[in-house]
């Protein structure tokens, strides 16, 4: 046998186990691209003989036709086509070495602007711009004729798709039809960017204000195609869902924010991608026993860029979360969808606010005790409650109302209402006028047991 | 083992457990060997080649019959270190040494220091495909995007230089 497998065999690991287990855990589908086969020798000089421009508004100086529009490619290199009238490329304008590389030596001018984004498209898939991970191209129509733009753009697009799928990339397409502007135009040239990639940045500043052009600038197109995700947009139409798989996902990225701040089962409440210095960074955000965690990583390395852990301010004016919603976070916790019955009073105990929810369900009492501002359980009980087998207990509100009738005042001129279940007797307690009312009653007949009418004081 | 069986292999991977493991048992020194090669560091081949074939078993649910199924394997080997290489530059960590296993018996250690140390990689990947990879001089050509004479001259001078240095015939 060769001596070279040898060597490598000696080396090499065998984990089966673990790869199985992983392959089954992971989620999501693989795609492979492979090279497609050579096409004809006749394919090959025609993809060469022919990629064309858009012309627009301004006089070309090297022909005398008119520029009529112009259709610009962005992967990262940017390249712009400019076409006359009649759809055939007048000149090609590259924005840096990579596009210059996606032309090579092709000769695009004078062909259909169609034949010309043809060529570019295998250009760029040959010379590995676009592949399964960044799949990501914009396209855009500049132009004075909108409408005429829009049938390019809605033309260009589609020929694109299907040119991806035939090399088995499933292609993320922006497309946006735009007018030349002076303003748009300076941008462009300060920064070193086509005026599509312009547009496309200028459009995401537009949803976050933080983001500036300073620091999107570098980034790829597909880069942006992947904020662009968190934001709802009319002016671009994005064909095909972008490739995030590049980065880590999201599961990996939860257990490495959790292995670090070492907890577990936090609530998370933001996991978004971003971009920070150029990068591609994941911001997340969780709670964890009333701490706030926030940090950022490389979404690419899963590298710990930024961590902040701060404990929530427990105080009077923090927002305190409502009766439906303690009573939401008690059942939750029974793992339960409904109980037969409960009743909820808010608190102020060693300077925190809090709920205590009875619930009954089957014949059993639950009672929680919960923060009122982080929501937390601070305390639960169970206990066994007494069923009769034929007579049905009377409600927490029934009681209510039997305590008040007899103490001829109305819920709203009552205050501290509280109703517990105790054993067989409901005991309704609440204050009205100065004085503090005590009921007992019965929970089977609803009869008044026992009542107390004191001052408060 | 031939392409054909191979080719079988990846059509039942889903459905039959013991076809990923032949075809882990079948390739993985050739892939292994392949990803060793471009990325030069043995523990981070490892982790490579285990993502390898967890890649494999992903997209063996859209795999088609081929009659090359190998190529298809490379790949998808091809694009992991690729994707190692490039977070590497982005990280800015990339380091160019070669990194072998701490131990190996001696024929092993001569072998993979000569392949390490004496050739190019692209003498060294031209190697691993033909000899160990049984593909083609004109099917390395097209993989690898050079012609067909670079191939072939990258496989003689390589191995030349090998049996030169160590002094047998491998």
């Amino acid at each position: 046998m060769n001596k070279i497998y040898q060597a490598f065999q000696s080396i090499t690991p065998n984990n089966i186990e673990s790869i199985k287990e992983q392959a089954q855990l992971r989620e999501g589908k693989v795609d492979i691209y492979m090279e497609p086969k050579r096409r004809s020798l006749y394919y090959k000089v025609c993809l060469i003989a022919c990629v064309c421009v858009i012309g627009f508004s301004i006089f070309s100086l090297r022909k005398d036709h008119t520029v009529f529009a112009t259709v610009g490619f962005d992967v990262n290199p940017s390249i712009e086509l400019n076409i006359d009238e009649e759809e055939k490329v007048i000149e090609v304008l590259t924005y840096n070495d990579g596009g210059q590389k996606i032309i090579g030596d092709m000769k695009l001018e004078d062909s259909h602007v169609d034949v010309a984004v043809n060529a570019l498209i295998g250009s760029m898939l040959k010379e590995g711009y676009i592949d399964e991970l960044k799949n990501s191209l914009l396209i855009s129509v500049i132009g004075d004729n909108k409408e005429n733009n829009e049938k390019i753009r809605q033309r260009v697009s589609q020929d694109i798709d299907g040119l991806l799928k035939d090399y088995h990339v499933q292609g993320s397409i922006m497309s946006q039809n735009l007018q030349r502007t002076t303003a748009l135009e300076d941008i462009a040239k300060k920064y070193h960017i086509s005026i599509g990639k312009a547009e496309l940045i200028q459009t995401l500043i537009e949803k976050k204000p933080t983001y500036t052009f300073e620091n999107l600038k570098d980034l790829s197109v597909h880069d942006l195609n992947v904020l662009l995700i968190s934001y709802d947009v009319n002016n671009i139409q994005v064909d095909g869902e972008v490739s995030t798989s590049q980065y880590l996902n999201q599961n990996q990225i939860k257990s490495l924010v959790e292995k670090d701040a070492k907890v577990t089962q936090p609530v998370y409440k933001e996991i978004q991608l971003d971009s920070e210095d150029g990068m591609i960074v994941y911001e997340v955000e969780f709670v964890k026993d009333g701490i706030e965690y926030e940090y950022e990583l490389n979404a690419l390395t899963g590298d710990i860029l930024k961590k902040e852990i701060e404990k929530e301010k427990k105080s009077v004016s923090s927002k305190h979360l409502s009766e439906s919603e303690a009573k939401t976070i008690a059942m939750n916790h029974m793992k339960v969808s409904q109980v037969e019955d409960y009743s909820i009073k808010k608190e102020y105990d060693d300077g925190v606010y809090e709920y205590k929810v009875e619930l009954i369900n089957g014949n059993k009492k639950y009672e929680y005790k919960i923060d009122a501002v982080e929501g937390t359980i601070l305390d639960y009980e169970v206990e066994k409650i007494t069923a009769s087998s034929n007579q049905k207990r009377i409600s927490y509100s029934k009681a209510r109302s039997i305590a008040l009738q007899h103490a001829k005042l109305s819920m709203n001129q009552v205050s501290d209402m509280d109703v517990e279940l105790d054993d067989n007797h409901y005991e309704v307690s609440f204050k009205a006028k100065g004085y503090e009312y005590d009921y007992e009653i019965n929970v089977f007949s609803g009869k008044i047991i026992d009542y107390e009418k004191e001052k408060d004081d | 083992m031939s392409n054909k069986e191979i080719d079988k292999l990846l059509l039942m991977l889903l459905d039959d457990d013991s076809s990923f493991e032949k075809l882990y048992e079948q390739t993985r020194v050739i892939v292994f060997a392949y990803i060793m090669s471009l990325v030069k560091n043995y523990d981070d081949s490892k982790d490579i080649l285990q993502e390898t074939y967890i890649k494999i078993y992903k997209a063996s649910s859209s795999y088609q019959s081929m009659s090359k199924p190998l190529a298809w394997i490379y790949t998808i080997a091809r694009n992991e270190c690729y994707l190692y290489l490039r977070r590497q530059t982005y990280t800015e960590e990339y380091q160019d040494n070669v990194v072998l296993p701490m131990y190996m018996d001696k024929d092993t250690q001569l072998i993979l220091e000569n392949l390490f140390e004496i050739l190019n990689e692209k003498e060294r990947q031209v190697i691993i495909m033909h000899s160990l990879w049984g593909f083609k001089h004109h099917e390395i050509a097209k993989l690898l995007e050079i012609s067909i004479s670079t191939s072939l001259s990258c496989y003689h001078r390589g191995m030349k230089k090998m049996k030169k240095e160590m002094g047998i015939n491998l």
